[in-house]
């Protein structure tokens, strides 16, 4: 009988937990944005919330900008490299552009702005604040009567959420300019005219949505990157663990909300 | 225990459960204003989770816990917030916030707290690390100082606010011989010239002695002994006297001795 409900009980618990889990994130985020106005109302501590804030936007977004760049400019390469030679063979590898173009400011850009400051500025977050919980520092704060929510992860979360946006606009154009580069190489395509395709075929609504999921991506990984951290039990390998856990899990979140955006854009003709 | 109107500390019949795990019983214990309480018992007896009831930093399963007449079981979370502020806890670690400053981090609770400009928070922060005898030191990391060292700052942490009581957890734990001494004769200075309320808890009894007006022996979630230094020295309650002598043979070992034996053996699988 075990043999059956064994099974049975393991995914039902996986379950409850995974749905506990997304529930938990989806309060963390409300509190996260209930309690940012007061950053900016907020006359005490405002100062250190800023100089807070402003750390943090350094760290999650200026640190990453070198690595995204890298990243996002060697797939514009490939994806050329890849695409165009098929594309001559219908004689029109010139389309080239308006491929990488609504590719990276649509969904390369964005997402994969967010899957490299998943493993940047993510685990770097979860670690952080999981040594603060191992150390007493979350417990501290509260017998300081400082909320956790409104000192750590309000700053974390609101600069993910800004240099994403950032992030996904640089990793866009350098992505294009990788694209251009290499199709000049290969089809010597001039340097204007594949601009000029880029432009003409990259849309408003392309380039807002884009900056719209990289958003919601930012605000996913830094939620999550504290949620794992706050959540730390059990000294240093309890933050190993949330660190791995955070990227692993950002990244599939990244790629189901990823694709739920899609369905819904796609449906809505955008 | 005596029920003086002079009490700022007033446990009623405290319950503490986790799960099925009873922790405390049915708990009631009287700390007078500005009194040295030591809170003794060996591992797992549930000081720290008395401490963490009086800190608020959780609620007790059932019982009251009046502080200076109000009680913070009672109490919304807001409310819960504006306690925290009126007493300080120095966490075992110290519990320093690692990216600030010592100056800052005592500044931290002035700034969070009050309407005070940054002048008269220097000059707040200056007296408290005089105090702790750590004006030389502030503007070093807690990485930079030594363990007793970062004690001191975390009582110059929690003194911010001038507490009416301060919670100290295991102050000892971790420290060499000549910095126990260090902050057990600041923990009894600080009594002494603020007249601030003090509970402690420990397990070493040489500091125990050192600093307590009174003593209270915990076992087993329940209170067992309360009396001053010397009638707890003399006493001849034998799990006391086995306690406080620190010695092999006694109701504590006997018990755990056979507890454990009897339970592996009977517990089923092994």
């Amino acid at each position: 009988m075990r043999y059956i409900t064994g099974p049975i009980t393991t995914l039902g618990e996986r379950a409850i937990s995974t749905v506990a889990f997304i529930g938990q994130l989806g309060l963390l985020i409300s509190a996260t944005f209930g309690a940012s106005p007061r950053m900016v109302v907020r006359k005490r501590g405002r100062r250190l919330a800023w100089r807070n804030f402003a750390f943090q936007l350094h760290r999650v977004g200026v640190k990453s900008i070198g690595v995204v760049m890298l990243v996002t400019f060697a797939i514009g390469v490939i994806l050329s490299l890849q695409i165009v030679p098929i594309l001559e063979q219908y004689g029109a590898g010139d389309q080239i552009a308006s491929i990488i173009g609504i590719a990276f400011f649509r969904e390369l850009g964005p997402l994969v702005g967010a899957i490299v400051l998943t493993g940047f500025a993510g685990a770097s977050i979860a670690a952080e604040i999981g040594t603060m919980a191992v150390n007493e520092e979350l417990k501290a704060l509260r017998s300081h009567a400082i909320s956790p929510v409104r000192f750590l992860v309000v700053p974390r979360v609101l600069a993910s959420m800004i240099m994403t946006t950032c992030l996904a606009v640089l990793s866009s154009i350098m992505g294009v300019l990788g694209g251009m580069l290499t199709t000049r190489a290969v089809i010597d395509m001039p340097y204007r005219a594949y601009l000029d395709l880029t432009f003409d075929m990259v849309e408003t609504t392309d380039i807002v949505t884009g900056l719209v999921k990289a958003a919601v991506f930012g605000v996913l990984i830094g939620a999550l990157a504290c949620q794992h951290g706050l959540a730390v039990r059990g000294g240093a390998s309890g933050v190993g663990s949330a660190t791995t856990r955070t990227v692993v899990i950002s990244i599939v979140a990244l790629t189901v909300v990823d694709l739920g955006f899609t369905a819904v854009f796609y449906m809505l003709g955008w | 225990m005596d029920n003086t109107p002079d009490n700022i500390i007033e446990i009623r019949n405290v319950t503490k459960q986790f799960g099925s795990t009873k922790v405390l019983h049915d708990l009631s214990l009287d700390v007078k204003r500005g009194e040295r309480l030591v809170m003794l018992g060996g591992s797992g007896a549930g000081k720290s989770t008395l401490l963490n009831l009086m800190a608020a930093e959780t609620r007790p399963t059932s019982g009251t816990i009046k502080i200076d007449g109000t009680d913070i079981c009672a109490m919304s979370d807001g409310q819960m917030d504006d306690y925290r502020k009126t007493m300080g806890v120095l966490f075992q670690s110290g519990a320093l916030f690692n990216s600030l400053t010592l100056a800052e981090n005592i500044a931290l609770p002035l700034q969070e707290h009050t309407d005070l400009d940054q002048s008269t928070i220097d000059t707040i922060v200056t007296m408290k690390l005089n105090l702790v005898g750590l004006l030389a030191h502030a503007d070093k990391y807690p990485s930079e100082i030594s363990g007793g060292m970062k004690k001191r700052a975390g009582l110059g942490r929690a003194l911010a606010l001038d507490p009416k009581v301060i919670f100290y957890d295991e102050p000892s734990a971790g420290l060499d011989p000549v910095s126990v001494t260090e902050i057990d004769k600041l923990m009894v200075d600080l009594n002494e010239t603020t007249g601030v309320t003090t509970v402690v808890i420990t397990h070493e009894m040489t500091s125990a002695f050192r600093i307590a007006t009174r003593l209270v022996l915990l076992d087993q979630g329940q209170f067992v002994a309360d009396g001053s230094p010397d009638e707890m020295k003399q006493s001849d309650n034998p799990l006391v006297h086995q306690f406080v002598h620190g010695l092999l043979a006694g109701p504590l070992t006997d018990r755990k001795d056979t507890t454990a034996y009897h339970d592996a053996l009977l517990k089923p699988g092994r």
